[in-house]
């Protein structure tokens, strides 16, 4: 190779020096630019990053990008012998530069679909309330709040007996139609509740009531710093509540991994080794931050072909062992172990019941491996118990109300 | 007794759906590895009419779409993919939903009909597709081409969103993704008396439009093909991105077909400002042999194109505010290619 190109994407989050990786690809247009590069992992932000450097062949290329949001974005570019080419990426603009990150991640955020006006702000300002709940062994129920008739934030909170913590929040911007709540000082509740703390946050619109897992606290994978937690959503309660996270190295990855786009955030750790490194990473170092191990097992474990005997298959063990808290790890242990050829499914069952009980799922990939897992187990009389058919009876219901566009679980409360 | 069927009407896009896509796999599904073997049709049309088969013209009369005739179509294609694990396994479906989270109800002709139970004419989409793990072919896909309108139906029912066609076991996972034509909540407009939306994108991404050519050859994968079809489908929303996508769920990659030559792709052609296509000749050159060109209109110009370079030109009559102007050099590639070419005074 004897040419280089340097990838960017440039995307504004709000003046605060924020990037994070998203996909990419540099496809061939010459005959002597042969080779496809898929699955790149190239920073999005506001023009402070260093670009990604890629080398190639020297010919013709096209360099595109799928944002998490599924947006397409692509540029031509040509580099010769011993040269290199920059390119910077641009897409479509989010109504405002603080939401940014969510426009990322979900396309109801750009500037088209905001209408602004008078009919907007006929909507009443939402309600946001963090939820601390208690889901040490001895409140193991209580992690999972599901009130599901709840017509009020009020009306939940009192079928909660474990509830720690319940915090009005104000936005911190606002235009009058969207609304951003950010949670960057949690570390004072994280210390003062202890790591058996889980997270909600509750938004409380015109006739509807959603309830939000927040993956409190963040910490960076790459340095460990505090990451604020985003919940953005619009006083219209037909649109969406979406959460993001200002982790530069997961940031982009979990938007990748709601239901859409899933195949990027399997190329993000298939098609590139640097990020595929990111999310063993992620998995061995889970004491930093459960959450994000959480998501780098899942798309280790959904993303292969099964393969016996990975050191990391034993960093799943950990993860589901180690944070009673996280339901999360033993729904992915038990989902990693049910493609063996020949799986105990006994303990598969078993880590399906536990990852039930400890509540709800942080994503909602890892809520649908549960359900589908479940409805296995419960179909077939060889692994079919009582606890797993209560379990499904229960989760159903739930199921029925969750938001299958987010990537953390979202479920819609009350009647409608 | 009273039929139920939650008001919802009649669509007459799915026959034309489902008859075209059919068609499309007989005549033009090529992969090697695992070579077409059987097409199952069923259709519930107002007046029945047969199928003709696109390459040896013999006539075949069609089921209609009842619990009944599905049943025994899909035990028939199940057995067909118990024989081989390394069968390729292509469902589709066109017609109404039900859908509350991850229940989802594909209505088949004779749900409603009991007002009792009208679920009873229905598929329980998420359990039968688990339930399909129990097939001995590892590769399945599934195409869902209908509205996944919320009802108090489902709501209600909680457990029930219809009949599971495959029992689910506890049988070690298959790569079974599936693509949707929207999302929950938001209605598949079909269009009358023609292919849907879904439909139309899903044959347009096996055309080109889902080309990829990371192995050497032009191949359509299940993730490629999602892909096209999610541009396809915000390219035909009519208000916005938000609309009408296509998100789709255990995106595992494999692939479904193998192009002959390069693939055809969907070409945007727009004036900057888009007012400006209203009086703008707009033409599509390879060197200098004119491709394609359109008259003077309101909307963008797309036009289907081969994998190439290609010169866009757009030129104004003397009269209009306009001074021509020129995109050269354009590559055009899968999934689409926007071409803006820039006018000014």
């Amino acid at each position: 190779m004897s040419a280089r190109l340097s990838l960017r994407v440039m995307k504004f989050f709000g003046g605060q020096g924020f990037t994070t990786d998203v996909v990419a690809d540099v496809l061939p247009l010459s005959d002597e630019a042969k080779t496809t590069y898929r699955g790149i992992a190239i920073p999005a932000g506001e023009g402070n990053d260093l670009p990604r450097e890629v080398e190639v062949v020297a010919g013709r290329y096209l360099v595109q990008a799928y944002l998490p949001s599924g947006e397409l974005i692509r540029q031509k570019i040509s580099v010769a012998e011993g040269e290199s080419a920059a390119v910077e990426l641009r897409g479509s603009y989010s109504s405002h530069e603080w939401l940014g990150l969510h426009h990322l991640l979900d396309a109801s955020w750009s500037r088209e679909a905001f209408r602004g006006g008078l009919e907007s702000a006929l909507w009443p300002a939402p309600r946001a309330t963090l939820l601390a709940v208690n889901a040490d062994s001895k409140h193991q129920t209580g992690a999972f709040p599901i009130r599901i008739d709840a017509e009020s934030r009020d009306v939940l909170l009192r079928a909660i007996p474990d509830v720690e913590l319940a915090l009005d929040l104000p936005p911190r911007d606002s235009d009058g139609e969207s609304f951003l709540f950010k949670l960057d000082d949690i570390g004072r509740w994280f210390v003062a509740g202890g790591p058996t703390l889980r997270y909600f946050v509750v938004i409380e619109r015109s006739g509807r009531l959603d309830l939000v897992v927040v993956p409190l606290p963040w910490r960076s994978v790459d340095d460990r710093s505090a990451s604020a937690v985003e919940v953005a959503t619009q006083g219209d309660p037909s649109n969406p509540v979406t959460v993001a996270v200002r982790d530069p190295a997961f940031g982009a990855l979990l938007g990748y991994l709601s239901n859409g786009p899933l195949s990027s955030a399997r190329q993000l750790v298939n098609g590139d080794s640097r990020t595929r490194s990111l999310a063993l990473s992620a998995l061995y170092h889970k004491v930093e931050n459960p959450y994000a191990a959480a998501a780098g097992a899942y798309v280790l474990t959904q993303g292969y072909a099964f393969e016996e005997s990975q050191e990391w298959h034993y960093w799943i063990d950990n993860l589901a062992n180690r944070f009673p808290q996280l339901p999360d790890g033993p729904i992915v242990r038990a989902a990693l172990h049910l493609q063996r050829k020949y799986p105990d499914l006994e303990s598969v069952g078993a880590s399906f019941l536990e990852g039930f009980a400890r509540g709800l799922p942080v994503y909602t990939a890892v809520f649908r491996l549960l359900f589908d897992g479940l409805t296995m187990f419960c179909g077939d009389s060889r692994t079919r118990t009582p606890a797993l058919e209560d379990a499904l009876s229960a989760l159903t219901a739930v199921a029925g109300r969750l938001d299958v566009r987010q990537s953390f679980t979202t479920i819609r409360l009350g009647g409608g | 007794m009273l039929a139920n069927h939650q008001g919802l009407r009649q669509l007459s896009s799915p026959p034309f759906s489902a008859r075209s896509l059919a068609e499309w796999m007989i005549r033009n599904l090529h992969n090697p590895e695992r070579p077409l073997g059987s097409v199952r049709l069923l259709v519930s049309e107002a007046r029945p009419t047969p199928f003709r088969h696109p390459t040896n013209g013999t006539t075949h009369d069609l089921l209609a779409a009842t619990l009944e005739n599905v049943e025994g179509a899909f035990d028939g294609w199940m057995k067909e993919g118990d024989k081989n694990p390394d069968s390729l396994m292509l469902f589709y479906f066109c017609g109404h939903g039900l859908s509350t989270g991850l229940h989802h109800a594909l209505l088949l002709e004779d749900f409603g009909q009991n007002a009792i139970r009208p679920l009873r004419g229905a598929i329980d989409f998420n359990r039968t597709r688990v339930g399909m793990n129990q097939c001995a072919a590892r590769h399945q896909c599934y195409f869902v081409d209908a509205c996944r309108t919320t009802a108090t139906m489902t709501q209600y029912s909680q457990d029930y969103a219809g009949e599971v066609l495959a029992q689910p076991n506890a049988a070690a996972s298959k790569e079974r993704p599936v693509l949707y034509s929207t999302l929950e909540g938001e209605e598949a407009y079909g269009r009358p008396n023609q292919p849907s939306h879904f439909a139309e994108a899903l044959l347009a991404g096996f055309n080109g439009a889902g080309g990829d050519r990371t192995q050497g050859d032009w191949r359509i994968s299940t993730s490629s093909l999602a892909r096209a079809v999610e541009a396809h489908l915000r390219r035909k929303a009519s208000r916005g991105a938000s609309l009408q996508i296509a998100p789709s769920v255990d995106l595992t990659t494999f692939d479904l077909h193998r192009l002959a030559g390069k693939p055809m792709v969907p070409v945007i052609v727009t004036c900057s400002p888009t007012d400006a296509n209203a009086a703008a000749n707009l033409r599509c050159r390879s060197g200098t042999t004119v491709v394609d060109e359109r008259s003077p209109a309101n909307d963008a110009w797309e036009l289907p194109l081969k994998v190439g370079d290609y010169d866009f030109d757009a030129e104004f009559a003397g009269h209009a505010p306009y001074r021509n102007a020129s995109k050269p050099d354009e590559s055009v590639y899968p999934p689409e290619q926007r071409i803006n070419i820039e006018v000014w005074p």
